[in-house]
């Protein structure tokens, strides 16, 4: 009888744990989110300095939807936010990422939530093929990893971490064009002395180029990237992520 | 009882009600069980391919009022910077994934791309020619009106598809209610029926057979009638009733008439043993009458023994007086007369012998006597 009452303590102390630590992990748990900085509409600071943006918005809601709190780690470069993840220094990144096997090795993915693509900024007259071609591309993107495979001998590859970094570079003349993912082909539509200098938008049509943007999950945490399965499913289904498209971008993007 | 009526055996009835209820309730399931699965299907189609269908729809109709919003802007401007910026916001909406994925939506878009491309090249800024202009403002008004009419069939395409998915979970909702319903009724009617058929032909006829059977163990004389049934087991009950009854009955009869029989028996017995009885005293008084008779008999034959000893012709000395007896020598008369007969001798004298030979004796006997 003893020993019978034993295993029902055990038991009843284990259940009450495992429920005591659930409701700890809903309420109590918060989460560090990557986003890059100075990168909009994904995520940038407006003129009070708040952190604001298509990619910061989509990942407020999904960590109301997982009811966990969420504090946001900035870094200066698409490089930095992925080592960032890679090394567990934050639990998901929020940005405008494409899935590749190099990526995958580093970090799990989510499901899509919104659909992206590659366009070539450049100067009238210029395209990939022009000889002599200077091409500005950020740091650690996907477009860069195509323009170091396309590049001929006497083309050039610049690497900037942020956006500001590509527009100066395209407006001070040290590159003649840039090849973006459409967040930051938007950002360009913001710059008038780019317009005003003639650039232009061409799409470049590449499997590696073109594809649905995920987040990018820690490898340590498996169960996370399930939970924002599930909470991006909710704000898909809700209307959330149709309203976030809405404030930041200027078409439909999902 | 009806012996050529047909019969159906209790286990081909169970049988047969057991496999006609299984049926009916495997036909419940199994239309439960395909309009569930049909209408989990369906959902899921609508789930995943018929909202996503709305919702990329939608979108796609928001991108081509952008592009028409974006190709007014661009012939209705008189800034060569916003003309170029929307050309550019242009073209990142029409080669976003979501408009290449119908070949529709692509050759209208790309098609509304060039009309907006050749009526801004007739409309350079700042305007020179005013007739070329208005043909170009007509010109994107056709290609806009183009995109707004192909936004409306991509709308109606859409609600079209999310309806006709609708009406098919309806029907396929309403056609499993009617298999179901088919099924629940069928089954309760079967229900019903089966038993009825249990209380009419099973139950009550054994409930009627346990209280014959009850009367008859109460030897309660009543004329049996028990209600027909189809059912062999019942039929072969009602019959053995019956058999029981009759021979219950036959018994009865018997046993009066064995009571009868025993009765008469007794009443004999009790005159077989009066009878006996005088019988018995008629044999004691004859076997006493017997013995009487043989002992008078034996007296006469005694009698008549004694009586032919002394018949005949007896031979007497003429002189002595004695007898010659049969061994053919002489005895005294008395020692004959002893001997041939129960006669006993006493001596004596009479008065004349004694005058005679005791003359003087026979004197003091008369002086005693005067």
């Amino acid at each position: 009888m003893p020993k019978f009452l034993c295993h029902i303590m055990i038991v009843f102390t284990v259940s009450i744990s495992f429920v005591m630590e659930s409701s700890t992990f809903a309420r109590g748990e918060s989460l560090v989110v990557g986003v890059m900085k100075d990168a909009k509409p994904g995520s940038w600071r407006n003129e009070k300095g708040e952190l604001t943006g298509f990619s910061v918005d989509v990942a407020r809601a999904l960590c109301t939807s997982m009811s966990v709190t969420c504090s946001f780690n900035e870094t200066n470069s698409m490089q930095e936010l992925i080592d960032a993840v890679a090394n567990n220094r934050v639990d998901f990144v929020s940005a405008s990422l494409l899935e590749t096997p190099e990526r995958s090795a580093k970090m799990l993915f989510t499901t899509p939530y919104f659909r992206s693509s590659s366009y070539l900024i450049a100067r009238q007259g210029v395209s990939l093929s022009t000889s002599g071609l200077r091409v500005v591309v950020l740091k650690g993107a996907v477009q860069m990893n195509y323009i170091q495979s396309r590049l001929a001998g006497n083309q050039r590859m610049v690497l900037a971490d942020t956006v500001t970094v590509i527009v100066n570079a395209l407006e001070q003349g040290r590159a003649d064009a840039s090849l973006l993912a459409m967040f930051q082909a938007i950002n360009i539509l913001s710059q008038p002395k780019l317009i005003e200098l003639g650039f232009t938008v061409t799409p470049i049509v590449a499997p590696e180029l073109t594809g649905d943007a995920k987040i990018g999950v820690t490898r340590t945490k498996p169960q996370l990237r399930d939970r924002l399965n599930e909470a991006l499913k909710e704000i898909r289904s809700n209307g959330t992520l149709e309203k976030i498209n809405s404030r930041h971008m200027p078409f439909r993007v999902l | 009882m009806n012996t050529t009526a047909r019969h159906w055996s209790l286990k081909k009835i169970i049988i047969i009600g057991s496999f006609t209820t299984v049926t009916l309730a495997m036909l419940a399931i199994a239309a439960l069980t395909a309009g569930h699965l049909r209408i989990t299907r369906g959902t899921e189609a609508i789930e995943l391919l018929t909202v996503p269908g709305v919702l990329e729809t939608s979108r796609v109709v928001r991108n081509l009022e952008h592009l028409r919003r974006y190709g007014d802007t661009a012939m209705f401007t008189t800034s060569s910077v916003e003309r170029n910026r929307v050309q550019m916001s242009m073209t990142l909406i029409a080669m976003h994934p979501s408009m290449q994925a119908s070949e529709l939506v692509k050759a209208r878009v790309q098609s509304a791309r060039l009309v907006l491309g050749q009526a801004l090249a007739m409309s350079p800024l700042p305007p020179v020619d005013q007739p070329a202009r208005e043909k170009a403002l007509a010109l994107w008004a056709q290609t806009a009106e183009d995109l707004t009419v192909l936004a409306d069939e991509l709308t109606t395409k859409s609600s079209k598809r999310a309806s006709d998915d609708a009406h098919r979970i309806h029907t396929i909702s309403t056609q499993t209610l009617s298999w179901l319903t088919f099924a629940i009724v069928a089954l309760l009617l079967c229900g019903l029926l089966f038993g009825g058929f249990i209380l009419i032909y099973i139950a009550r006829p054994l409930q009627r057979t346990v209280q014959t059977l009850d009367q008859l163990e109460n030897n309660e004389s009543t004329a049996i009638s028990l209600p027909t049934s189809p059912v062999h087991e019942i039929y072969r009950l009602h019959a053995a009733t019956y058999a029981l009854s009759a021979v219950m009955a036959s018994d009865k009869q018997h046993r009066t008439e064995l009571e009868a029989m025993l009765a008469e028996n007794r009443l004999r017995t009790v005159e077989l043993d009066v009878s006996n009885q005088a019988l018995k005293q008629a044999l004691t008084e004859q076997e006493l009458l017997t013995e009487t008779v043989t002992l008078q008999k034996e007296e006469i034959e005694s009698t008549i023994n004694r009586m032919k000893r002394l018949e005949g012709i007896i031979s007497i000395c003429m002189h002595c007086k004695k007898i010659r007896n049969e061994h053919e020598s002489w005895d005294q008369l008395e020692k004959y007369i002893s001997q041939h007969s129960d006669a006993m001798f006493s001596h004596g004298i009479c008065p004349e012998c004694i005058e005679k030979h005791h003359p003087k004796v026979a004197m003091k006997i008369r002086k005693v006597s005067i």
